[in-house]
């Protein structure tokens, strides 16, 4: 019993220091005896229209130590604002811009800001984003408009450069700071100027496949003609090559009559018998008449 | 921090100009492809006339070699017995004996 009368007073006296602690928590929040500070953010306190001060730095901050005894009743008389003071970014789709040429042409810009003075930001311009926005827009138009066609489609880190510095000085006005700035697009606006652009591109195109193929047949050509050359040089000494080597032999043998006679002789012995031919042997000499006998006996040709 | 750089995210050409660039390639490849079959064609031509031409130099080696060595020995007959090399051409005639079919004497009356 005794045991169970010291839990419920233990339980009691938990939760009663637990309310009274989230009281006082609460009510020393409401009276401005301190304030939190989240990463990446800023309060700005506003008194009676005036700021009264700025935290910017994260953490816990004892706010009569910061802004002095009205931080007792900042809360309930004045206001605080919270401001994200991270990177933003924004893209502003094809913004219309004139080439020096008149090609009506589309930037599409990337850029990036944050909050660089929250006080700026807050009083010195109702709509800074937007503000900002319009001031690219109009930098973009001013620097870009009138430049050669072929310096816009490949200057984009000059063109990007060109409208950070033109945006800079007025955006720190209004509490902004302008980070980087991109060129991310340069593009036709006019479809039929695009349609002609990309005919030529594909004429030309088509130029550059026929003289490809143009080129590769000529170096085919080329290549097959100096081989056909070459061979047939090395053809004709192939041709050529017998009788020279025969050249040399026979007149070593005909400058000896006999030797020739009789070598040409054997040859022919030599090829009469390794032939299949019928072989008749007649007497030879001028006194034969064998020879003409068997003339006259032939039968006459039909 | 500030960033001096230019992004560019995509290039995507109309339909009809990436046709034309594969058109390009394809030409590019098809010329390649062609020149490397003509160089091959034409080295192989070349090796083949080369090679004719120790096919030749050999054939005609080996037709001179049987008629010089012939010729040097009945050099060298005529040379020491110029006498012999009637008879032994005579002798190589003898063999055509063997081989014919009829043979036509004229006898004297």
């Amino acid at each position: 019993m005794n045991l169970t009368n010291v839990v419920i007073a233990m339980l009691a006296a938990f939760l009663g220091a637990f309310f009274i602690e989230m009281l006082l928590a609460g009510l020393a929040k409401f009276f401005g005896l301190f304030a939190t500070v989240q990463e990446g953010t800023c309060r700005v306190y506003i008194l009676f229209g005036k700021v009264i001060g700025i935290l910017d730095e994260p953490g816990l901050h004892i706010l009569p130590l910061k802004i002095g005894p009205s931080a007792l009743f900042v809360n309930l008389l004045g206001s605080c604002q919270v401001l994200d003071m991270r990177l933003d970014q924004q893209y502003l789709r094809s913004e219309a811009v004139n080439s020096e040429e008149g090609a009506p042409m589309g930037i599409g810009i990337w850029y990036e800001m944050w909050i660089s003075d929250p006080v700026s930001y807050l009083f010195k311009n109702t709509d800074p984003r937007g503000s900002l926005r319009a001031n690219v827009s109009n930098s973009a138009v001013r620097c870009l408009s009138n430049m050669p066609l072929q310096e816009m489609l490949s200057t984009r880190h000059e063109m990007s450069q060109a409208v950070r510095s033109e945006v800079s000085a007025k955006s720190q006005e209004w509490g902004y700071r302008i980070g980087s700035v991109y060129i991310r697009k340069v593009h036709f606006r006019d479809a039929g100027m695009i349609r002609q652009i990309e005919e030529k591109v594909v004429n030309r195109l088509r130029q550059v496949t026929s003289a490809i193929r143009q080129a590769g047949a000529n170096q085919v050509s080329v290549i097959t003609s100096s081989a056909e050359r070459e061979a047939a040089v090395e053809f004709a000494r192939a041709a050529v090559i017998r009788p020279a080597t025969l050249r040399q032999m026979f007149q070593q043998v005909s400058a000896v009559p006999e030797v020739s006679e009789a070598l040409f002789q054997i040859l022919e012995t030599q090829r009469m018998l390794a032939g299949a031919g019928k072989l008749v042997l007649l007497p030879a000499g001028t006194h034969g008449r064998i020879m003409s006998d068997l003339l006259a006996t032939a039968p006459p040709p039909r | 921090m500030v960033f001096d750089a230019s992004l560019i995210t995509a290039i995507d050409p109309p339909p009809e100009v990436e046709s034309a660039l594969a058109a390009i390639n394809t030409a590019h490849n098809q010329v390649s492809s062609d020149i490397s079959l003509a160089q091959a064609a034409a080295d192989q031509k070349i090796v083949q006339s080369k090679r004719a031409v120790e096919i030749e130099t050999l054939k005609a080696q080996a037709e001179m070699a049987p008629i010089q060595s012939l010729a040097q020995e009945l050099m060298e007959l005529h040379k020491t017995a110029p006498a012999a090399l009637a008879a032994y051409l005579r002798n190589v005639r003898m063999a055509l004996l063997d081989k014919a079919q009829q043979i036509y004497l004229e006898v004297s009356r």
